[in-house]
């Protein structure tokens, strides 16, 4: 499937907008970023939603982990937002 | 029956017959009576008095503390020291809008090598009587080193500015500089290609906009106590926004089982995000542990000020481009926050926010997390939206009024809508935001007449809201009545809204459910109540352990019966064998009657539910502000407001209103009086509510509400966190009419009356009005 990398993860990435990956499930594919991209994993886990095609389906990547990907979606880390 | 996994639509708008009612609170009575027992209420026998030791320097590195001649004193029992707490644990701390690494919240808690704000606790000291401690505390002898503070965004972010933490390197820049920073993090947005969106405006706009530190002022203070048994056990009783964030957040920075702690919610006088982090919890652990006596902690109110989080002050430069006909191309923003003492601003959000409203293809957003000597900033109402929304929304009016196009207009012109993709490069989901322009474009204040130096200004606002962890217990009593736990503090009403389900689930009358907070040991973990989730989220959890029970007395019912439970019904608070088509005659069993069997049935009737409530979708308001501009003094006075918001589904209207009307209320204290204001030295200068000026009844008019309900197709009921939105559009709306009223555009906040009158003065002497003159 293909990930969108935001533009504020890119330090990590070398400056890389956009991946592919096999993960079939989030937590893998969180797992698998992080081995490419050390330390991005661990930052997502601290700050991120997920949204597949365009639409939030949870509200942290704890709430996603066991989510399976389809490989024809597309994946993309949006700021976890809570409040006061 | 609502859809109970959320995601088959809503019975948003279904035909309810005690949600959207407005029944009595449940805690009304003992609240209105004095009976309610709040954080500093409890007094338990030993129990012992504290007082924190706050650095009079707002930056200092600290030498020594002696505490030997504090310790000897009469009725005196323990001293603490940060060199009393282990090493904290590595890590982030979610609390609020404004994650904390464990090692900054331990600091904050207790300073270690730095004092980094005046007021930052240096040492606490308990005592048999409060005087004593407080004599005690004066004795601790502590030798600074006094460093130089900084106190503006923009001058932190200088490279000679005075720098708070040495190790200090910005995150997420592609090349930090190698040298000690205050800029804690750089983050970016960016769609599109603003260029090329700013080369086919008709119109650009930039302006730059400050907003000063402001409080949540909540009317009562922090408050604790905390008694540790000889087993180590830890029993906290304490008024927060989440009880199993206190019970986290002590176990991390004390290296304790999380299964030691137990704590009691007490009755909380407010938070506005304020009190969804920890400042006195673990060192009253400390104490008592010392001590092995109970500890009371209370903050006075100069305390709450100078060492509790305020929201953060902002810089911001914001440049808009539009066409002739109204339609945005471009927006960039640079957003500077104060992060205070520790890095953690809410610039994420206020990035988030600062274009939410819009349909913006292009743009680019960049946010700067900086470090200043203030205390920490903590979560205050939708966390960095306010500072961001004065800015777009005030640029937006200016590009209306070249533009010739009315300020309703140019806002429906832009309005984003379901599909259309956001900064985050999210699609937005069903959204009400046209529904609430709309609502004030048709309500009879948008145009009615004004008198001299009158005007009227527009704005609207966004935040996401949040789901998350929530739990819930119901029991159906052997009566037939029902109590149900909910794991949240009730901060807005949220008690009568759980029973309010219930009573709506079960089909039992809303005065037979009792509602209560229940401690962490009494329910499921559940997150803050904060985000605007509550009614959201709990409320969730609540509904479905009235549908497990629901179940189950249709079960016991089956047995009753003996027919399969498939057969049975459950309608207006009975179980129902209808028998048509059954060759069966009706029958119907009430709660109590089901419960009476509990003995051949297989027990009483309970449920508990826990979740992570997905969906949890975004809100809109647009507010209309009159005001009435003094020209001799400055002074803003508002005479009418009125604010419309999307509220999904109102479950208790009252307390829809009541969060609507409490938002409007503190965004104008953001818009006319609030700041703190600080001496060359760091030194707060007006650290109480005589000084520091929050508006009261008395300043201003009844705010007018409009409930707009849009469903939010995700939540079973439809609903949308309310309490956050309100807050985000006053400063706009009231600059916008401030500019109305006599021609000037506020740029800073608070718009008190010196900065006014400053404006209008300046105004005189323009050329312009020399010309026109």
């Amino acid at each position: 499937m293909r990930v969108e990398i935001p533009a504020r993860f890119r330090t990590f990435t070398g400056g890389v907008g956009e991946v592919e990956s096999s993960a079939t499930t989030v937590r893998a594919l969180i797992d698998e970023l992080d081995t490419q991209f050390p330390g991005l994993g661990r930052e997502l886990r601290l700050t991120s939603a997920v949204a597949v095609d365009g639409d939030i389906v949870a509200d942290n990547i704890r709430a996603a982990s066991l989510r399976r990907i389809d490989q024809a979606e597309t994946i993309l880390f949006v700021p976890a937002v809570s409040g006061g | 029956m609502a859809d109970t996994n959320g995601k088959n639509g809503s019975q948003g708008n279904g035909a309810y017959k005690v949600l959207g009612t407005r029944p009595v609170r449940h805690d009304g009575l003992d609240k209105v009576t004095g009976h309610a027992n709040y954080g500093a209420d409890l007094s338990l026998p030993g129990m012992l008095h504290a007082k924190f030791v706050r650095s009079p320097h707002a930056h200092a590195r600290i030498l020594s503390i002696d505490t030997s001649k504090a310790e000897a004193m009469p009725g005196v029992k323990a001293v603490v020291t940060g060199a009393d707490f282990p090493p904290p644990p590595v890590g982030i701390a979610e609390s609020g809008e404004t994650p904390a690494d464990f090692s900054d919240l331990a600091r904050n808690v207790m300073a270690q090598d730095k004092a980094l704000y005046h007021g930052h606790a240096i040492a606490a000291v308990a005592a048999t009587t409060l005087r004593q401690a407080e004599e005690a505390a004066k004795a601790v002898a502590v030798e600074y080193e006094v460093l130089p503070p900084v106190l503006d965004v923009r001058d932190a972010m200088r490279d000679d500015a005075p720098v708070l933490h040495e190790s200090m390197r910005t995150k997420g820049l592609a090349d930090p500089p190698d040298r000690p920073t205050n800029i804690a993090s750089y983050s970016i947005y960016e769609l599109g290609d603003i260029d090329a969106g700013f080369a086919e405006a008709d119109v650009v706009i930039e302006r730059e906009h400050t907003v000063e530190t402001v409080h949540q002022g909540y009317i009562e203070p922090h408050a604790a106590v905390v008694r540790t048994s000889e087993d180590g056990q830890v029993t906290i009783w304490a008024s927060s926004q989440g009880h199993f964030m206190i019970r986290e957040l002590s176990a991390q920075l004390l290296h304790m089982d999380i299964s030691q702690i137990k704590v009691l919610p007490a009755e909380i006088g407010g938070g506005f995000g304020g009190k969804t982090t920890v400042y006195l919890e673990p060192v009253g652990i400390l104490l008592s542990r010392k001590s092995d006596r109970p500890v009371k902690l209370v903050m006075t109110r100069d305390e709450v000020f100078r060492a509790s989080g305020p929201a953060p002050a902002s810089y911001i430069r914001c440049k808009l481009g539009a066409r002739k006909d109204g339609t945005l191309t471009a927006g960039y923003a640079y957003m500077a926050y104060e992060a205070g003492a520790f890095p953690g601003s809410a610039v994420g959000a206020g990035m988030m926010g600062i274009f939410a409203p819009y349909d913006l293809a292009n743009l680019k957003i960049e946010g700067w997390d900086v470090c200043v000597n203030k205390p920490r900033s903590t979560a205050y109402r939708a966390p960095g939206a306010p500072n961001a929304t004065f800015s777009a929304e005030t640029i937006l009016e200016e590009i209306a009024e070249k533009l010739g196009i009315e300020s309703m207009d140019i806002r429906l012109r832009n309005a984003a809508v379901e599909g259309i993709t956001n900064a985050t490069g999210v699609q937005w989901p069903r959204i009400g935001l046209v529904e609430t322009l709309e609502a004030a474009q048709a309500h009879e204040h948008y145009s009615a007449p004004l008198g001299p130096n009158q005007g009227r200004g527009v704005a609207a606002g966004w935040w996401m809201n949040a789901g998350g962890l929530s739990s819930a217990t119901l029991q159906i009593n052997e009566d037939g009545t029902a109590s149900v736990g909910e794991g949240s503090p009730d901060i807005g009403g949220s008690r009568a809204v759980m029973a309010m389900i219930v009573s709506e689930e079960l089909g039992i009358p809303v005065d037979k459910v009792r509602p209560q907070v229940a401690d962490t040991e009494s329910v499921g973990y559940t997150g803050v109540t904060g985000g605007s989730r509550v009614a959201y989220a709990t409320g969730w959890a609540v509904a479905n352990a009235c549908r497990d029970a629901i179940k189950q007395m249709r079960e016991c019912a089956a047995k009753i019966w003996e027919v399969d439970a498939d057969q049975v019904e459950w309608s207006d608070g009975k179980a129902v064998l209808s028998g048509e088509g059954q060759d069966l005659p009706r029958k119907e069993l009430t709660l109590k009657e089901i419960v009476a069997e509990a003995h051949a049935t297989g027990g009483m009737i309970t449920a508990a539910s826990s979740l992570n409530a997905p969906g949890a979708a975004a809100a809109f308001g647009t507010h209309i502000a009159d005001v009435e501009v003094d020209p001799e003094t400055g002074r803003v006075l508002v005479t009418r407001y009125t604010v419309c918001q999307d509220a999904g589904k109102a479950l208790h209207p009252s307390y829809v209103e009541g969060q609507m009307q409490g938002g409007a209320v503190q965004g104008i204290g953001w818009a006319i009086n609030e700041e703190y204001v600080f001496n060359d030295d760091g030194v707060m200068e007006n650290a109480g509510f005589l000084d520091y000026r929050m508006p009261v009844a008395l300043d201003l008019p009844m705010i007018d509400t409009v409930i707009v309900e849009v469903p939010n197709p995700r939540h079973p009921y439809g609903v949308r966190g309310v309490g956050e939105v309100p807050i985000v559009p006053p400063l706009a709306a009231i600059a916008n009419a401030v500019y109305a009223a006599v021609g000037v555009r506020m740029t800073a906040c608070p718009m008190s009356p010196p900065r006014v009158l400053a404006e209008i003065k300046a105004k005189a002497r323009s050329p312009q009005a020399a010309a026109a003159g």
